[in-house]
């Protein structure tokens, strides 16, 4: 019989009891029967699991163990953690390893970095124990599920997640209850009213002009509107299906990149082919990917259509460039190769398809394809099909074959074109798992499992009704799923993902509620290398985001073939700016938005109570002790009475857990 | 896979012997370097190779134009939307070139005059290759001869361009393993990497151990806190937040996170004690990013001493590359800057008085169809790149300039150039001149060198 570790914990306190055992007992055997745990089989495999090594490889050798042992071990990580550093690392294993070899005393080893047992005694009074581990309180969880599912926690989002219990149910019915919120605002009226809805009564309040004012929108719904789990999810969308004011076509235009960001939040929760001809037919990205105006080939003068837009919605916006597996994992041939999901006669044959679109809205004349006529620039209304522009001949892309169309095209005819090929697109086996996999990466771990990214993958492919690409399914999976609601996982040396620059600030605005005077979130410019993120919304440098989805920093990540896509843009000088950032932003402010600091004040003199609740708000309780130490006796160091010593202590507590690698990196 | 293999064989070596032998502590790299580059122990001299990397795919077919006759007029026909006059074209004659007359992009009338004043040489549709490949066998398929895998792609062929390993997954650049081989050597007491980025992570400066220092074009920043001491006013704070970045941690990306913390704060000292020690740099750069960050490149050549520095690696880049759509006013635009920004950086590197040990060279993921799609052109595979420094014998074209026409004997279809060089003949070109002479260093740092003709020796542009 296979036991959960709550009932073997239950049984060996019963033989505790019963035997008059001294004590509990450590889980460490992993196999599905009773057998206890050798060093050589357990003890093994714990110490790979440790250092990041997963699936088969993590067994080679175990020979009483089972594939279950992965699964065991995931469900016990918290209390292998026996040095209590936060994570089941590699000193755990190898304390644990020694263990079972029957290693008492100084021959244990010592615990790891901030670790809270350091010394073999402490740690083997811990094993004496059973190894209790920790548990998440409901607020920690609600603070860890808000920190996945949106721009950043709040207390009022916590405690009501809390009261409904912070667990699955609770979960599962705020996911359904933000499908239906709708957005504070369109990023469009605010352009329109060069402010927010009620600029007109603040004064400077409607004086929102150039892209700074999609800047401030941004912010402003990321910061406040209560559709919190739509914002971060138009968030991923955009940093797949990216458009961008850096070398590109719209640089300046608002209303461009406003209607975009409009499209992404309103189709965030629809279907995902409707989002794949929406992006594909948005003018904002017809202009960044060139496919706008991209005419039909002409033998006269030896033009071809643009391939700009065919490569990329391949390569980054669904079926990426290599034959997928459902789990996410890389096809191979009968030779063992990677197999290319496509080649350069697909990409020329699909360039045809995107050809013959420019700006919607009315007749099909050339003025119009131009954008000569008056108001022809409609950068809220799809691109529609200019049959004269469009290709007539054969297209032929990814083994399907849209025949050459005889006489004069017809509208219907160039727009049944485009249909066949996103259709095609949509319903390729790699779409599902190449979305659901970097959903995953956005929202939860950069390192997802291959079950995990298997069973988000078959909700895109089916929703449990029958529809491919319902979004709000996928969504559901990604944050439903038991790899990223299990509080196992916070012990998990390779769970997770780092914050990125953007969610860094989210947290902050979100946290303590900072509000401008004005109004207006008057976050124009976050690029400066001395103290800003080197991140800002709509300003990647190019199609292929701020980091790739596949991103590793060479060295120990990328040589475990794990991926880590964020530190693409972390490295010493952002790092460096960040911290920066931190300091000024938090006793500043930014722009002229103000936080409330208020809830921390009532603490002033009490720096471990203002510590506890900085942890759960920010880091749901993750802040190792050695972390909350630190912290603590750097407030209390600040001492009472002296030149804005209250302000000195909250700012402090609120800048160092900002700063803390535990807050830095979300598991 | 020898290349893999082996150097999975020394790793398991050393982590096997390493706590009991001689051996502890001492980098993979030291080791390698003390394979052979003895000719490098005399020396007492001082180089620095700087990397120029043009994200997008830089347009060759309008860098540099067949200028006259009928090869201007194929060139013409090929793409007439997109065709540079005649008459703009910024004549070069270069030495030992026999070929149809040659003329660079208007943009470049400071490359014109370097190329002119031999400082500068062409490096004609040099790319990624496995292994050198004719029109017939490309033509004939996959099985005929390996190619890079996924060419035409900006992230695969950024990437192969910098591993210098098209062939294979690879975890390091060949610029990084040049740093492996040579920085022990040569700067054996520096405390700052001899890979320095002022452009961004890259991949081509990843080493096995050599990590790139990333640099502002302001030069090192300071978290403010650690610099004055104190955090609000308090010492124990900033000593807090010192700790909280820069404290080893368990967890893989916490563990990533602090190194680089640790990196950024005791590297910055060291750095920024060294730039305000050293001879300003006073030549005029113009306010660009590219010239921005070249800046930067001169103030830590100037800083060499006090970095303790005899050799030095550069990556600076430039992005916008991708003329899919307006080629001709963008690609003006970015070769304006750039030539600017090069002809700046000269002329500074000139009044240092240390032109001839320094090298730089552009790069750029791939090179771009003949054909025009209207506005622009797409994605291609070879392309043509500059080098320039007192070191190099200029005025000349290294490798093939091809045939700027359809069909030829380097046509991947629609004008796409089936490349000549390889990359890793320009990489063991620049290792050589380095002082990475034996063939074991050269056969680390550019594993698939010997399947080129310029591989054993390099292309020669190096004196």
């Amino acid at each position: 019989m296979r036991l959960s570790p709550f009932q073997s914990v239950a049984l060996s306190a019963l033989a505790a009891l019963s035997l008059n055992v001294a004590s509990a007992q450590c889980p460490f055997s992993l196999d599905t029967g009773a057998a206890a745990a050798i060093a050589t089989d357990d003890g093994l495999v714990l110490s790979r699991f440790a250092s990041g090594v997963r699936g088969s490889p993590a067994l080679n050798n175990a020979t009483t163990l089972s594939s279950t042992a992965e699964a065991t071990t995931v469900s016990r990580l918290r209390r292998f953690d026996v040095d209590g550093n936060g994570v089941f690392d590699q000193t755990d294993g190898q304390i644990i390893q020694r263990h079972l070899m029957g290693f008492r005393g100084t021959a244990l080893g010592d615990g790891g970095a901030y670790a809270v047992r350091l010394t073999p005694s402490l740690i083997e009074a811990y094993i004496a124990q059973g190894c209790p581990g920790r548990s998440m309180t409901a607020r920690e969880r609600a603070s860890r599920f808000l920190t996945q599912a949106t721009w950043g926690p709040t207390w009022s989002g916590i405690d009501t997640l809390a009261a409904a219990g912070a667990n699955d149910a609770a979960f599962d019915a705020w996911i359904t209850a933000q499908f239906n919120t709708p957005s504070m605002d369109s990023h469009w009226d605010y352009i329109a009213r060069k402010g927010p809805r009620n600029c007109a009564t603040i004064p400077e309040g409607c004086k929102a002009i150039f892209i700074n004012a999609t800047m401030e929108t941004f912010w402003q719904q990321a910061a406040q509107s209560p559709d919190q789990l739509r914002q971060r999810a138009a968030f991923a969308l955009q940093q797949i299906f990216v458009v961008s004011t850096v070398n590109s076509a719209i640089d300046i235009q608002p209303d461009a990149h406003a209607s975009f960001l409009d499209a992404t939040a309103t189709n965030a929760f629809g279907n995902f082919r409707t989002l794949l001809e929406v992006v594909t037919r948005h003018p904002t990205m017809g202009h960044y990917l060139s496919h706008m105006r991209n005419e039909k080939e002409d033998p006269a003068t030896g033009r071809t259509p643009d391939e700009n837009y065919a490569r990329e919605i391949l390569q980054l916006f669904s079926i990426g460039l290599w034959e997928l597996e459902l789990d996410g994992t890389r096809k191979k041939d009968a030779s063992g190769r990677d197999i290319p999901t496509y080649n350069q006669n697909d990409i020329i044959g699909l360039a045809k398809v995107f050809t013959g679109l420019s700006w919607g809205g009315g007749s099909t004349s050339e003025e119009r394809w131009r954008g000569w006529l008056e108001g022809s620039t409609r950068w809220d209304i799809p691109l529609q099909m200019y049959p004269q522009f469009h290709s007539a001949s054969e297209k032929k892309f990814l083994g399907t074959t849209v025949p050459a169309l005889p006489g004069t095209l017809t509208q219907a005819q160039a727009d049944d074109s485009l249909r066949i090929a996103l259709d095609r697109i949509f319903n390729h086996s790699s779409t599902a798992p190449f979305i659901s996999k970097q959903l995953i990466k956005r929202l939860v771990t950069s390192n997802p499992s291959p079950a995990y990214v298997r069973r988000v993958a078959e909700k895109f492919v089916n929703n449990g009704s029958g529809v491919r690409g319902d979004m709000k399914a996928v969504w559901r999976a990604v944050l439903m799923d038991p790899e990223a609601r299990d509080e196992q996982r916070l012990a998990d040396e390779s769970f997770g993902k780092l914050r990125e620059p953007l969610l860094r600030l989210g947290v902050w605005l979100r946290a303590f509620n900072a509000t401008p005077s004005s109004g207006r979130f008057q976050i124009w410019n976050l690029e400066d290398p001395i103290d800003s993120l080197g991140q800002n919304p709509m300003r990647s440098p190019s199609v292929f985001n701020f980091y790739r989805p596949d991103y590793a920093p060479p060295g120990a990540i990328l040589n475990r073939t794990a991926v880590a896509p964020e530190f693409q843009i972390t490295h010493e000088t952002t790092t460096t700016s960040y911290a920066n950032f931190v300091v000024n932003t938090v006793s500043r402010g930014l722009s002229d938005l103000q936080p409330d600091y208020a809830r921390y004040r009532a603490n002033i003199r009490n720096a471990s109570a203002m510590v506890d609740d900085l942890n759960v708000l920010l880091a749901y309780g993750q802040l190792t002790p050695a972390t909350q130490k630190i912290i603590v006796d750097a407030v209390n160091a600040i001492p009472e009475g002296g030149f804005q010593w209250e302000n000195g202590r909250v700012y402090t507590a609120i800048v160092l857990t900002m700063l803390a690698p535990e807050f830095l990196i979300q598991r | 896979m020898a290349y893999i293999s082996s150097h999975a064989a020394r790793r398991r070596f050393m982590q096997q012997f390493g706590s009991l032998s001689v051996l502890a502590g001492t980098p993979f790299a030291a080791n390698l370097a003390m394979i052979g580059a003895a000719s490098a122990q005399t020396a007492n001299d001082y180089k620095a190779l700087v990397c120029v990397f043009l994200f997008g795919g830089n347009d060759d077919a309008n860098l540099i134009v067949p200028s006259s006759g009928s090869a201007y007029a194929d060139y013409m026909n090929a793409r007439p939307s997109l065709a540079i006059a005649e008459a703009n074209l910024r004549a070069i004659t270069p030495t030992g070139y026999t070929g149809t007359p040659l003329g660079l992009h208007p943009a470049m009338a400071n490359m014109q005059s370097m190329i002119g004043s031999g400082r500068a040489a062409v490096l004609a549709n040099i790319g990624t290759l496995t292994n050198p490949i004719t029109r017939a066998q490309w033509n004939g398929g996959e099985s005929s001869v390996a190619v890079p895998a996924q060419l035409f792609s900006h992230s695969d062929q950024q990437g192969q361009w910098q591993t210098g390993l098209p062939d294979r997954r690879a975890s390091t650049g060949w610029l990084g393993r040049m740093g492996d081989v040579t920085s022990s050597i040569f700067n054996p007491n520096s405390g700052v990497s001899i890979c320095m980025s002022i452009g961004g992570n890259n991949m081509i400066q990843a080493g096995e151990d050599t990590i790139q220092y990333q640099i502002t074009p302001q030069g090192a920043i300071a978290v403010g806190a650690l610099g004055n001491g104190d955090l609000y006013g308090s010492a124990a704070g900033a000593q807090a937040l010192r700790r909280l970045l820069t404290d080893p941690r368990a967890g893989m990306m916490e563990r990533e996170w602090s190194k680089i913390g640790k990196r950024a704060v005791e590297t910055e000292r060291t750095v920024s004690a060294a730039l305000a020690n050293s001879p300003a740099v006073t030549t005029a750069f113009p306010l660009t990013g590219i010239a921005g960050q070249l800046q930067m490149v001169a103030r830590m050549i100037s800083a060499r001493s006090n970095l303790n520095q005899r050799r030095q690696i550069f990556f600076v880049q430039q992005g916008g590359y991708d003329f899919h759509d307006n080629l001709v006013t963008d690609q003006n635009a970015r070769l304006g800057e750039l030539d600017a920004a090069l002809a700046a950086f000269n002329t500074e590197i000139n009044r240092q008085n240390i032109a001839s040990s320094v090298t730089t060279f552009t790069a750029s993921e791939f090179g771009r169809a003949l054909r025009h799609n209207g506005r622009g052109s797409d994605h291609g595979w070879g392309g043509h790149q500059f080098v320039f420094g007192g070191a190099v014998q200029g005025n000349r074209i290294y490798g093939t300039f091809p045939p700027v026409a359809f069909n030829t004997s380097q046509d991947a279809g629609n004008g796409r150039l089936i490349p000549t060089t390889s990359v890793d003949e320009l990489g063991v070109t620049l290792a050589r001149w380095f002082g990475a002479t034996d063939s074991a260093a050269l056969d680390t740092i550019l594993p698939n060198r010997l399947r080129f003709a310029n591989g054993a020796n390099g292309m020669g542009f190096l004196i």
